[in-house]
């Protein structure tokens, strides 16, 4: 049980690390950019055109990346007052049952997505000014929702099997 | 089944999931997409859902989040945060109860690049507490400055809690920036002064702090240029207008980095956590401004802002006894829910309700950040406390809470005072955008 353990949290926290260094790409491009932009503007007098659709884009990119590492790290902010007057099966039953209502409403979020970048691709869809396609976009909400929920799946079996005591 | 009474079902079903651990942001996706699905169908849940997702996270102007968020961890990872206080210290030390001044200071000036009330009391409490333990200040004063001093990060730009209001109101992040100036400064004033009122009546719980030679102040001042620099070419250039809130952030974020590395305060084990951090928290931040655009629909289709602004208005309070139920509501909601948590639940409803009766939303904003910061010094959740009570490490949680009560004396003085002086949030954004 203890190898099972190690194994799966490895697994899970050396991927979501390594999307956590996809993010921190994405975060330092955006610094880039926008003082990339500002520099041209002043210096140069000539705007980078666009730069609202590539920074959009790549904040898409860093959100749906950091977002499984965030749930991995237990990163979400949760009102933890009430936890002595639940109990243990109350924190318990709750970390299951919300971790499970999450996985359906971000699956169905997932299958939008998904649906979404396949209309985006068929259809050629693409950005107004530099006609950036749209449907990679679609698709890091797709993965990252999907990611997100693999995290917490793996957090209720680890919730279930006594891996952690209370998910904190 | 009405809409309205699915929505009041919706709001129990908010709050239930809060208190059964579920995370603040998934509560609001949940209750949402589900309540949506039981009022309007399958389809139109999931196509909501999708659509405010990926507006919330590909929305131009929550790019100043991470981007200023960044700009906050490097100054604190670069040590540009101790010059700030070391300054302070040096300037306002020799004063009775300096060094609880110098940490206030030192709050508001960091409050300036972070937008984070817990970011700020931890960087500056990690630097002010051992010093203050050191000239024999009063654990009660030398924690409740700094747990104080933290609640300016929330009110001073570039808040996070400005942001998160602008997005989910549609207002203008930059107005609400500057807003948050005069307020910002009145209440660190008025923190200061509580701090002179209490070591008057009680010198030993602030001694003075040694007296620094004015050139030795002057090179102290100088370590903290850089920080400094960028704080005013950041919140300058929006105010005159040269950068967009946007590029302010990103602009300040890449020039704190150059400076770090520059001045060789920065490594890369340094930058690699300062930016893990930003990471971390812009996700959670992302997620919330996401669970609480797919809440708004929900809210909107069953009536539930419509309908308590009904039920305020048959009370025939008027509009400042509406306002006054509004925040007292604030106060018992900040009894046991995080100040970002209730910015975000209760923005939607009160927004209308804040709208018809006349009031400014600029001006409501600075309020309501007010009183959400109060939420975050006083019991049981008190959010600062626990933060410096972990920094302070030996301090029973007692001792901070009556520390914090001087302060927030001076911060319900503020809110009144902005209260009967909306200009005093008013007078900047006016004169700025007219």
């Amino acid at each position: 049980m203890a190898q099972q353990q190690t194994t799966w949290s490895t697994r899970v926290d050396q991927v979501t690390q390594l999307l956590a260094i996809g993010a921190g790409i994405c975060l330092i491009t955006l610094v880039a950019v926008v003082s990339l932009g500002v520099i041209l503007r002043y210096v140069i007098g000539a705007p980078l055109l666009g730069i609202n659709e590539i920074v959009q884009m790549v904040a898409v990119a860093l959100a749906m990346l950091a977002l499984p590492y965030c749930t991995s790290a237990g990163a979400h902010v949760r009102v933890d007052l009430f936890d002595t007057v639940i109990g243990r099966w109350g924190r318990f039953l709750g970390d299951i049952f919300s971790r499970c209502l999450s996985i359906v409403a971000l699956s169905y979020l997932c299958r939008q997505g998904w649906k979404k970048a396949s209309e985006a691709v068929e259809y050629g869809d693409v950005t107004n000014m530099i006609q950036l396609p749209l449907w990679p976009v679609y698709g890091a909400i797709c993965v990252g929702m999907a990611l997100c929920s693999f995290v917490f799946a793996v957090q209720i079996l680890a919730l279930i099997l006594g891996w952690e005591a209370d998910n904190d | 089944m009405t809409d309205l009474a699915i929505g009041v079902c919706g709001i129990g079903a908010l709050f239930t999931l809060m208190i059964f651990r579920t995370p603040v942001a998934f509560a609001m996706l949940l209750t949402g997409f589900f309540g949506i699905w039981v009022v309007s169908g399958l389809n139109r849940a999931t196509a909501i859902m999708f659509t405010e997702t990926y507006s919330s996270i590909s929305n131009y102007n929550l790019i100043v989040v991470p981007m200023f968020v960044l700009l906050g961890n490097i100054a604190s990872e670069s040590g540009f945060s101790r010059a700030l206080y070391d300054a302070a210290h040096a300037w306002v030390g020799r004063f009775r109860g300096g060094l609880a001044s110098a940490s206030v200071i030192g709050c508001a000036a960091f409050s300036a690049v972070s937008g984070s009330s817990v970011a700020t009391a931890v960087t500056i409490g990690r630097v002010a507490l051992p010093e203050m333990k050191r000239y024999g200040y009063s654990d009660g004063l030398a924690t409740g400055s700094v747990a104080a001093g933290g609640t300016l990060g929330f009110l001073i730009p570039p808040s996070t809690g400005f942001v998160i209001y602008a997005i989910l109101t549609e207002e203008s992040i930059g107005r609400l920036f500057m807003a948050g100036i005069l307020p910002g400064l009145l209440m660190m004033s008025l923190f200061i002064a509580s701090i002179w009122v209490v070591t008057f009546l009680n010198p030993e719980i602030g001694p003075r702090g040694e007296a620094k030679p004015l050139r030795e102040r002057f090179v102290l001042l100088g370590r903290a240029f850089p920080l400094i620099a960028v704080i005013v070419m950041s919140i300058g250039g929006i105010y005159l207008g040269v950068f967009t809130p946007v590029e302010a952030s990103g602009v300040g974020a890449g020039l704190i980095i150059l400076i770090a590395f520059g001045s060789k305060n920065l490594n890369y084990k340094g930058l690699v956590s300062a930016i893990r951090d930003t990471i971390r928290t812009s996700a959670m931040l992302y997620m919330i401004v996401v669970g609480a655009n797919i809440l708004n629909p929900f809210l909107a289709i069953t009536d539930i802002p419509i309908a308590l602004g009904d039920m305020l208005t048959t009370f025939g309070f008027g509009a400042y006894g509406t306002l006054a139920l509004i925040l007292l509501s604030y106060v018992v909601l900040g009894m046991f829910l995080d100040g970002l948590a209730m910015l975000v639940v209760t923005i939607p409803i009160y927004y209308p309700i804040i709208l018809s009766l006349g009031f400014d939303p600029i001006w409501f904003g600075v309020v309501a950040v007010i009183v959400i910061e109060m939420g975050m010094i006083t019991p049981p959740v008190g959010l600062n406390v626990f933060v410096v009570r972990g920094v302070a490490g030996d301090v029973a949680l007692s001792t901070i809470f009556k520390g914090v009560i001087p302060f927030l004396i001076a911060m319900i003085v503020t809110l009144l005072l902005i209260i009967i002086f909306p200009s005093i949030a008013l007078f900047i954004p006016n004169s700025m955008f007219g």
